[in-house]
């Protein structure tokens, strides 16, 4: 055999075996929480205590928990990990800070569930926290006119709920470190002593606002009324009115985006710093459901997060419905144009 | 430009080294550099088909490398808009920086002169100025990966409006743009080139060549350059107001899509036959010298070309069966369709006529272009499934298509290509390939090759579609996981493959035997200058031809091989 | 030796067949349930059978000539021929015949899936509107006609009554989307700018899988939904009313 022929073979074989070698050994890489921005400003000491207690009590990517009094068992919470490993997580983060890969090229931008707000619920509003059941309908409609999309009905009310459980563990999670950071902060502006306790305490505090969701469920005493011309008047009259204000930001025609009186000139952001405009209310499309007992629940409480009020004391049961009535009118007579 | 002010050119000009390697206008270095660059793309296209493979096969696990390197944050699993990157970018490169330059740049500017016993192209600096502009085009595809959203990622069809949609992908931003740029500079250098070839065979053939007697590769890359100087002003065109409506906001895609695809595949399926025209002429070629038998039918093989060639501009709507095309069209477009099938049978027939009592040599050039025969078949015989219109309905954007595209691309171009290359190789370099390994490569990559392809017949036969990241939360596709893991593995085996080639290319290049000036005993005229050709090719005259290109068990000699230029009544006579 | 490589091409139509008949049995069509998926199976069918013949017979002579024409198998040399013209006569006329009867058995069905004259007369039965990545759907009520007050509002669950010609009017609402029913046979581009009529009939009450065939952004692959069809007329008018009276729930 010729030296040539041998040479070849040598220089294949370990071609071959670099090649076969990265192959078979997919790499484990380990998965960690990113910690918050402002974390790195504190002192070491304090990272320390925050990042141990965090992972004391919420474990990590790959282990995930939560205390005993939410009730969630792990079994589920693996399960919701590993469905958001595979659905969420390159537009939410690891994290659930919103930051994932896709995330940058997204308006508007994934959630960064760490405020603990989440802008479409439906508990009584003076409950902080949507309910479980809340999130869960989020996952199945999908947010119309953003690119969360809709999860039903591929998907059961079990897988759904696992993977919520995981998306309230990172919201608690984030929470609670952004609750630390600032009672660490606060202290050494203050030069106080931190109290032994100061985790426990936050943390109860952060889990008593998802406990206060249990049962609190925003119904309507009344009936919706047939959706009359009168009806429509009313409603139209009430979205008209300096009571309400609701044609300063969605404008005289419900056309929302920048045809408001009060939004022209000045910039709305949300709670998360992106620039938001008032929705425009003739295009049928509603991220938090378009059923006439979502907008009643939208009117209600208000959008969380954001400009929008909620209008419980302001405005009747009744007055709301009629708003309802008037609001699901201007999308009929746009429809009816645009054909 | 004349022949005698060429012959002038190459006697007097000695080039250095920058004007002999980089900036050169002969047509042997700038065939050469677009190998070189060429199977540079191979490495990087195959790369990203492996990375395409792993997602389909194990959907969300870390991949080896990529992972580690761009996605450790989320413990090393891609994100789907990257891979939506990874398979627009293996068919953008696959196709226009592989497998185009690699038959038309690199085969089509090295073998034409040779074959026709010219000195060199008609217009050798529009020449070099074609390899030039494909270097704007590497460089920009090259950038397009590492600016803000990666590269284009609405497939390499690029479908408005998708691809006009700076919001609808991550990819469509400037990935998108570049994308765009660098394929307007590739349309420009295959202008500038076909339009050389063109003029060169038909201006330059060398006294006795009548066209009757040219090779079948420089057949079909004569036909090949007619077709690409058509269809590819169209494509250039589309791509131009496509880019028109990404930068400075004109609307020519945003109110009728469909518009865009009528132009590209009016390019685009014409270059399915710019794609495999060449590797048939380099199959013809190779088979007939390693049976040691004249070419079958060779009249009717120059005829099936130039017919291929023909419907390939009547075909392109066979694509868009279910794009809201009018259906009316769908029936024409299928009557054409299916009738292309009809030549490329007439030359599979005139191939195996080729073998029947023949001497067979199994070299490594003469089995790849034999798995090229053999599996062509198959890539021809599924493209009457899609042609078939009801079918359609239902195999359209699945993996059947897929199936069809890479037995036709894979098994087909690139089989043909390597067969060009084990068997020029030693006229190009001077020196020869490793046999043996040779074919231990060949029998890798065909076993590879149809493992990967074959099963993915099946896949679209049970409707999974094409471009999904992950089928496994899809009910009816659930169970077709074991097949795609087998196909992937295959995969791996067939990109392993390529070591050996390369390993056995690179070691040849520098350290293999010194060639001899016809190692394959061949007829055409190419074998009958010093090897590597001399600056000018053919010493002092260029050679007369007297006959047909494959004269091979010739009873006029003792040997069995008869080369073009050998003067019989000459030599009976001195 | 060198005759071994015959053996090697003969795998091919060996192999392939074989795995043809393995498949058949296990990842072979979904099953079929639209009154017009039998003939486009059919059609396949021949199409297979006709091509199956063909490749079967070519690769056979292949390997056959590789393994009787190979280099070690005589001496002397090779046969002189340039060409039949009998053959290439035979060769190109039989193909010509067998591809224009494959053509013309293919026009009766495409008709009948796409052309709009020979659609089933009857009112559009829901609008689906594609969008990145979701199927929006709009029930044409019982009044049959659509955007009208009755119209009912759906998402990613397509549900139609069995054995009901039914017409879906499908448009985008971004970028191009395609409407794939597996086991109806049927696919359709969604085009924006564009109201692209499609109809299907099923025959078999079940779920089924809607996918979006055309490639649409990175989450293309998510973009799934279903179609539900009911065992009867008035399962699905139960359905119906149970869905619109939820959809206007106030209490």
């Amino acid at each position: 055999m010729e030296f040539r022929t041998v040479a070849i073979g040598v220089l294949s074989t370990a071609g071959l075996a670099a090649f076969f070698y990265y192959g078979a050994h997919a790499p484990q890489i380990p998965v960690a929480y990113v910690p918050h921005e402002s974390l790195t400003q504190l002192p070491e000491k304090s990272q320390g205590e925050i990042s141990g207690f965090l992972e004391k009590t919420f474990g990590t990517p790959d282990a995930p928990r939560l205390p005993e009094e939410c009730g969630v068992e792990p079994r589920v919470l693996q399960a919701g990990r590993e469905f958001y490993r595979r659905q969420c997580l390159h537009c939410h983060g690891v994290t659930g800070d919103g930051a994932g890969t896709t995330a940058p090229f997204m308006t508007p931008p994934p959630r960064d569930y760490r405020k603990g707000v989440f802008k479409i619920s439906s508990t009584m509003p003076n409950v902080d926290k949507p309910s479980r059941q809340d999130l869960v309908d989020t996952l199945k409609r999908g947010l119309p006119g953003t690119l969360m999309p809709a999860f039903s009905p591929l998907f059961d009310d079990q897988t759904l709920g696992a993977v919520v459980d995981y998306v309230i563990l990172l919201s608690m999670r984030g929470e609670t470190e952004m609750l630390l950071i600032q009672a660490h902060k606060e202290a050494i502006d203050d030069e106080e002593e931190l109290g032994e306790n100061l985790g426990q305490e936050i943390l109860d505090q952060v889990i008593g606002r998802w406990k206060e969701t249990e049962g609190s469920l925003v119904t309507p005493s009344v009936p919706r009324p047939s959706a009359t011309e009168e009806s429509i008047a009313k409603g139209r009259e009430i979205f008209l009115s300096s009571k309400t204000n609701c044609f300063g930001c969605h404008g005289m025609e419900g056309r929302g985006g920048e045809t408001g009186q009060s939004v022209q000139g000045s910039e709305f952001k949300d709670d998360w710093g992106n620039r938001i405009f008032p929705a425009d209310l003739t295009q049928g499309i509603y991220r938090g459901g378009a059923r006439p007992l979502d907008l009643w629940r939208r009117i209600y409480k208000g959008v969380k997060g954001t400009q929008m009020p909620g209008f419980a004391e302001t405005l009747t049961e009744e007055e709301i419905w009629h708003v309802v009535n008037f609001l699901k009118s201007l999308v009929a007579e746009e429809e009816g144009k645009g054909g | 430009m004349s022949a005698d002010h060429i012959e002038s050119h190459a006697q007097h000009h000695q080039p250095g080294f920058i004007g002999k390697y980089v900036f050169s206008t002969d047509h042997k270095t700038i065939g050469i550099q677009f190998l070189f660059m060429s199977i540079l793309f191979l490495l990087l296209g195959g790369a990203l088909a492996l990375a395409v493979r792993w997602q389909i096969a194990w959907p969300w696990k870390a991949m080896p490398i990529v992972g580690e390197w761009l996605f450790a944050k989320q413990g090393g699993q891609i994100s789907p808009e990257f891979y939506t990157m990874l398979f627009t970018m293996h068919a953008s490169v696959m196709i226009f920086f592989v497998v185009i330059p690699l038959l038309t740049g690199a085969f089509g500017n090295f073998c034409i002169p040779l074959m026709i016993g010219a000195r060199d192209m008609a217009f050798p600096r529009l020449n070099m100025l074609s390899y030039w502009f494909m270097v704007p085009a590497f460089t920009v595809m090259v950038a397009s990966f590492v600016v803000e959203g990666g590269a284009a990622a609405a497939g390499w069809t690029s479908y408005p409006p998708l691809a006009t949609t700076p919001s609808a992908a991550p990819g469509s931003h400037m990935g998108q743009t570049l994308w765009l740029v660098s394929l307007i500079f590739v349309g420009l250098s295959s202008l500038a080139g076909s339009i050389n070839y063109i003029t060169t065979i038909v201006m330059m053939r060398a006294p006795g060549m009548g066209f009757f007697r040219m090779p079948m590769t420089v057949w079909a890359l004569f036909i090949t350059a007619i077709l690409q100087a058509f269809a590819l002003p169209v494509l250039t065109a589309a791509l131009i107001l496509q880019l028109l409506d990404r930068t400075i906001g004109t609307t020519f895609f945003t109110p009728q899509p469909i518009l865009w695809q009528h132009l590209f595949w009016f390019y685009s399926h014409p270059a399915v036959y710019i794609m495999i025209l060449p590797g048939m002429g380099i199959v013809s070629d190779v088979i007939s010298t390693f049976s040691r038998k004249p070419l079958f039918g060779y009249r009717p093989m120059v005829y099936s070309i130039m017919s291929i060639a023909g419907l390939g501009f009547i075909v392109w709507g066979h694509h868009m069966f279910t794009s809201g095309m009018n259906p009316a069209l769908g029936m024409t477009f299928m009557i054409s369709t299916i009738l292309i099938a009809l030549p490329s049978a007439v030359k599979t027939f005139n191939w195996l006529g080729t073998l029947w009592g023949g001497r067979i040599r199994f070299t490594s050039a003469m089995l790849n272009a034999l798995a090229f025969v053999s599996l062509f078949v198959i890539g021809g015989l599924s493209g009457i499934f899609m042609a078939a219109t009801p079918v359609d309905i239902q195999i359209h954007d699945t993996y059947f298509i897929v199936a069809h595209i890479h037995y036709v691309l894979f098994t087909g171009s690139i089989f043909a290509i390597f067969a060009g290359i084990y068997y020029w190789f030693p006229k190009m370099f001077g020196r020869s390939l490793d046999e043996t390994w040779g074919k231990v490569h060949f029998a890798l990559t065909f076993i590879g090759a149809n493992c990967t392809f074959f099963p993915m017949h099946i896949l679209g036969i049970r409707g999974m579609p094409r471009r999904y990241a992950d089928i496994t939360d899809i009910p009816f596709l659930r169970d077709l996981q074991p097949l795609n893991e087998f196909i992937t593995l295959s995969a791996f085996v067939m990109g392993a493959a390529q070591i050996i080639f390369l390993a056995n290319f690179f070691w040849s290049l520098f350290a293999g035997p010194k060639a001899v000036i016809n190692p394959w005993q061949a007829n055409t005229l190419e074998w009958t200058t010093s090897s590597p050709p001399p600056h000018g090719n053919f010493g002092e005259t260029i050679p007369t031809v007297y006959r047909a290109p494959y004269e091979y068990a010739s009873p006029e000699v003792e040997e069995d091989w008869l080369p073009q230029t050998r003067n019989l009544t000459k030599s009976k006579t001195s | 030796m060198k005759r071994l490589w015959s053996l090697f091409f003969l795998a091919i139509p060996v192999g392939g067949v074989l795995f043809f008949v393995y498949s058949r049995n296990r990842w072979w069509f979904p099953e079929n349930v639209s009154t017009f998926g039998g003939e486009i199976d059919n059609l396949f069918n021949l199409i297979l059978w006709i091509t199956g013949v063909v490749f079967v017979l070519t690769e056979l002579t292949l390997a056959y000539f590789l393994f009787k024409y190979s280099g070690d198998a005589g001496a002397g040399k090779a046969r002189y021929v340039h060409g039949n013209h009998a053959a290439e006569m035979a060769w190109t006329a039989i193909p010509c015949l067998i591809l224009l009867f494959i053509t013309f058995s293919q026009m009766g069905t495409w008709k009948k899936v796409k052309f709009r004259s020979h659609f089933p007369d009857v009112q559009p039965f829901a609008e689906v509107t594609a969008g990145q990545f979701e199927w929006r759907i709009r029930y044409a009520g019982a009044d049959g006609k659509l955007h009208t007050a009755d119209d009912l509002a759906g998402l990613n669950d397509l549900h139609v009554p069995v054995n009901e010609n039914i017409l879906i009017h499908l448009k985008s609402r971004d970028v191009l989307h395609s409407f794939f029913l597996p086991h109806l046979r049927l696919k359709q581009d969604a085009v924006p700018g564009m109201t692209i009529p499609v109809w299907f009939n099923a025959m078999k009450a079940d779920t089924y899988d809607l996918v979006c065939a055309e490639l649409c952004g990175w989450g293309h692959y998510k973009m799934r939904g279903r179609l539900s069809v009911h065992p009867t007329r008035e399962a699905y008018d139960a359905w119906f009313q149970e869905a619109a009276a939820q959809e206007e729930r106030a209490q």
